[in-house]
């Protein structure tokens, strides 16, 4: 089903009102209802500044036409805001253990940073859509009801009782991941059908027409195929030509998928390039290359919940296939990359990637940027280059946190 | 959530649009850029009360003038900065936190704040009302320093205790106390409600007369963060000899009389829920105290090494036992801080210290902050009522306001 509201729709509703008019509408009979959001997840950026929420708990995809699209003044500069979760809680009324922020994109026309974020862990938690502004460095709560928005709902979401061996409801897998491609956003999540792994497919602005399809991957961990766990981050990548979605599994495996075979109703069967190491989640993933760093090329950056980020080579995709069971990280060449703890982690532009992560030291939790390619922050550790005799030491800080060391 | 949001964010913009409205009908005879033609003659400070209102769920600042508020809104001044809720959270200076973000409505007379995430149980907040920004738009006076109102307040949590809400202690615990007190303490068993203080608590003659405006009031209530302390202020201006208040009403309490404090039935506690029955401290008033507390009169004695024994100090009189615990504090020979517990006895004239930790060390010093009061409001470094002339000179001395130290030795 399709849902249209603006803004100026009720604009003219509060004029009619104010005029002291009993507005009865006649001819806009499906009289569109306003969008609400039940929870807010993942995020992804399409043209023009339209922003994609995943919305697991109201089994829809909202899509937000921002207008920010004007690139920012401080284009080159780093981000820093210390203790964001401190930040959102007071401007959220509440105390830091119950801000979740769920997903962080930044919008690669302007850089500003859109957040989703829930006040309290419980099912029915208070639903916010932050934005940090790079020409200010301030916050915002944004209101769905000043933008443009359309939705579309995802059918067959798990139930909200539905739930996993230890207790998390199924409900909250039914968006995981958003990816936006040449017109079509692809939407991650479970069903509730046999084969729950699903990935959807629709044209935005959205359409009725929503291609679904089931998916399974051999996972090595297990030494098994699946079609259960869902896709946590993906991306699309062209092969020979040819767009695959890079799709990075739970417990771990990384799999291609090609588009083409994304027809509604069918089961399609990914191909498992490496096993990522068992134990673990992706978090987020994203492309780059730096020409300044480890001699430039294309590289992928694969962030991780319990392990180092893992860097792999899309040059080596078409050829990558992973048949044999392993615990540990096998397939396609692995570079663990030294950064941890990362909840969030989106390039904000080529020099810098921006990630939200938790200071080993201080135990803050920081939104700061690290540079694109050496992904570690050289304030956080003691090193050569840290000397001051050390020339052409490379700027790998580029905003430090502030440790309180006081030079007298 | 949204749809109720979106409800009350409709109503405001209909409140808005009708007062507009109305602007127009009116042919504009209060708006716009007279709006020094709205004076009224009694200042803000006075006349508005900024408090969470429990039932409602929302803070509220009411007593405006309507014209006011309608000036207010004609100037397209934001509500957000001019009222402004800040959740304290620890180790964070509040002044460098955002704002809690929520919708402004107005409703009669009544400014009504409601956070859009809505309150968090269990935690404390401070609003703030701006009230030089609205002055400047209703041409009313501001008389503090500072032009701003200050409320503090604590969101009880969901789980009500099954106990009813009592006075547990009120300081001084003396029965004789000076002509001169400056205040008392009201420690109460569970978090309170702040808005009726001056309402339930009266000071009562040996005739039963209730004292006329013995408090100082000014548009406050003076509560500690977790909302069980109260501190009641006599007048100072009323105590302090030769000031307005003092010549023309004369002292609040007579030397020799017979007095009592009476926190009436009725207190609500943060649940709604009442303390039933007034209690009552009887007190004599004796001489004034013009004695500043002296720490070298003190007399320490040791508690024995290896055992958390208090040490105990023979004071030279009652202190303030509420500043006392942040303004004494024990020291080890390296000068870090030992923590423990300070505790009272024999009205407030007898004081313990037990460390968290055995005592390890043989050397300790005891750090009194020259700030320490009595109850009279005497410091150790000066007195409530000095002669005029007196203070610049006590500033050039005590520039360095070092504590006074008291060393001592475990057993």
């Amino acid at each position: 089903m399709l849902n249209l509201h603006t803004s100026l729709r009720w604009a003219v509703v509060l004029t009619l009102a104010i005029a002291g008019v009993m507005v009865f509408v006649t001819n806009d009979t499906q009289a569109q209802a306003a969008i609400e959001l039940q929870s807010v997840g993942a995020l992804e950026f399409g043209p023009d500044g339209v922003l994609f929420i995943g919305d697991s708990y109201g089994a829809q995809v909202v899509a937000l036409e921002t207008n920010d699209t004007e690139a920012p003044a401080n284009a080159e500069a780093p981000v820093l805001v210390e203790s964001i979760d401190v930040e959102l809680a007071a401007m959220l009324g509440t105390t830091p253990r119950e801000i979740v922020i769920n997903d962080m994109a930044v919008n690669p026309l302007s850089q500003n940073v859109y957040m989703t974020v829930h006040v309290g862990r419980s099912i029915n938690p208070g639903v916010a859509l932050v934005r940090y502004v790079k020409n200010t460095g301030e916050m915002e709560i944004l209101n769905l009801g000043d933008f443009e928005t359309s939705s579309v709902n995802i059918p067959s979401a798990p139930a909200f009782e539905d739930q996993l061996q230890y207790g998390h409801s199924q409900r909250i897998l039914t968006v995981t991941d958003l990816t936006f491609y040449d017109g079509d956003l692809l939407i991650a999540g479970v069903s509730n059908e046999e084969f729950a792994s699903t990935l959807r497919r629709v044209s935005y602005p959205f359409t009725d027409d929503m291609t679904v399809s089931s998916i399974e991957i051999f996972h090595g961990a297990h030494n098994q195929q699946e079609t259960h766990a869902p896709i946590v981050t993906s991306q699309v990548y062209e092969i020979e030509g040819e767009p695959y979605l890079i799709a990075a599994y739970t417990c771990t495996p990384l799999a291609k998928i090609r588009l083409g075979d994304l027809q509604d109703g069918e089961h399609v069967i990914g191909t498992t390039m490496a096993e990522l190491g068992f134990g673990n989640a992706p978090v987020d993933m994203f492309i780059f290359d730096n020409p300044e760093m480890m001699g430039g090329g294309e590289r992928m950056l694969i962030t991780n919940d319990q392990r180092s980020a893992t860097m792999v080579s899309p040059g080596l995709f078409a050829e990558a296939e992973l048949t044999e069971g392993s615990f540990f990280p096998a397939g396609l060449d692995q570079i663990d990359m030294p950064l941890t703890g990362a909840l969030h982690a989106d390039p904000l532009n080529p020099a810098f990637l921006l990630t939200i992560r938790r200071n080993v030291q201080t135990g803050d939790l920081n939104m700061n940027t690290i540079a694109m390619g050496l992904f570690f922050d050289a304030a956080e550790s003691i090193v050569e280059y840290n000397w001051p005799e050390i020339e052409d030491s490379p700027a790998v800080s580029p905003n430090p946190v502030d440790y309180g060391f006081e030079a007298e | 959530m949204i749809a109720s949001n979106r409800q009350r964010i409709l109503l405001g913009l209909l409140s808005i649009a009708l007062v507009a409205t109305l602007t127009v009908w009116g042919g504009n005879p209060l708006f716009g850029t007279q709006q020094a033609a709205v004076a009224v003659a009694e200042p803000l400070q006075t006349r508005l009360t900024l408090a969470y209102v429990s039932e409602a769920e929302a803070l509220e600042v009411s007593g405006w003038a309507p014209v006011e508020l309608a000036a207010i809104e004609a100037e397209g001044i934001d509500w957000a900065d001019v009222l402004q809720v800040r959740i304290v959270l620890p180790a964070r200076d509040i002044n460098n936190l955002p704002p809690v973000i929520g919708d402004y409505t107005i409703t009669g007379t009544t400014l009504v704040f409601q956070p859009r995430y809505g309150w968090s149980a269990g935690e404390s907040y401070v609003a703030r009302l701006d009230m030089e920004a609205v002055a400047a738009v209703t041409a009313s006076e501001s008389a503090f320093a500072g032009g701003q109102l200050d409320v503090s307040f604590f969101i009880p949590s969901d789980d009500v205790p099954n106990e009813l809400p009592t006075v547990t202690q009120i300081y001084p615990t003396a029965a004789e106390l000076p002509e001169n007190l400056l205040r008392f303490y009201i420690e109460f068993s569970q978090p309170m409600q702040r808005g009726d203080v001056y309402d339930v608590v009266q000071l009562v003659d040996s005739g039963g007369n209730v004292v006329e405006h013995p408090f100082l009031r000014i548009g406050q209530e003076f509560w500690s963060r977790d909302m069980q302390l109260l501190t009641i202020i006599l007048d100072p201006g009323r105590i302090k000899e030769g000031v307005a208040p003092n010549v023309q009403a004369g002292a609040p309490l007579d030397e020799t009389g017979q007095y009592e404090l009476v926190i009436n039935a009725g207190f609500e506690d943060a649940y709604g829920r009442t303390v039933t029955e007034p209690v009552r401290k009887p007190f004599t008033v004796v001489a004034a105290d013009h004695t500043s507390p002296n720490p070298d009169l003190w007399t320490l004695s040791a508690p024995q090494q290896n055992t958390q024994q208090p040490l105990v100090i023979t004071l030279d009189g009652m202190i303030d036992p509420i500043l006392a615990r942040r303004l004494i504090r024990v020291e080890d020979a390296r000068q870090n801080r030992v923590e423990g517990a300070i505790s009272f006895d024999e009205r407030e004239q007898l004081m313990m210290f037990t460390p968290a930790q055995p005592w390890a060390n043989r050397e300790y010093r005891l750090a009194v902050s020259p700030t320490l009061e009595d109850y009279a409001g005497n410091r150790v470094e000066s007195l409530f009522d000095m002669a005029a002339g007196t203070v610049a000179q006590l500033e050039a001395t005590t520039a360095e306001r070092e504590p006074v130290y008291r060393d001592f030795q475990v057993r």
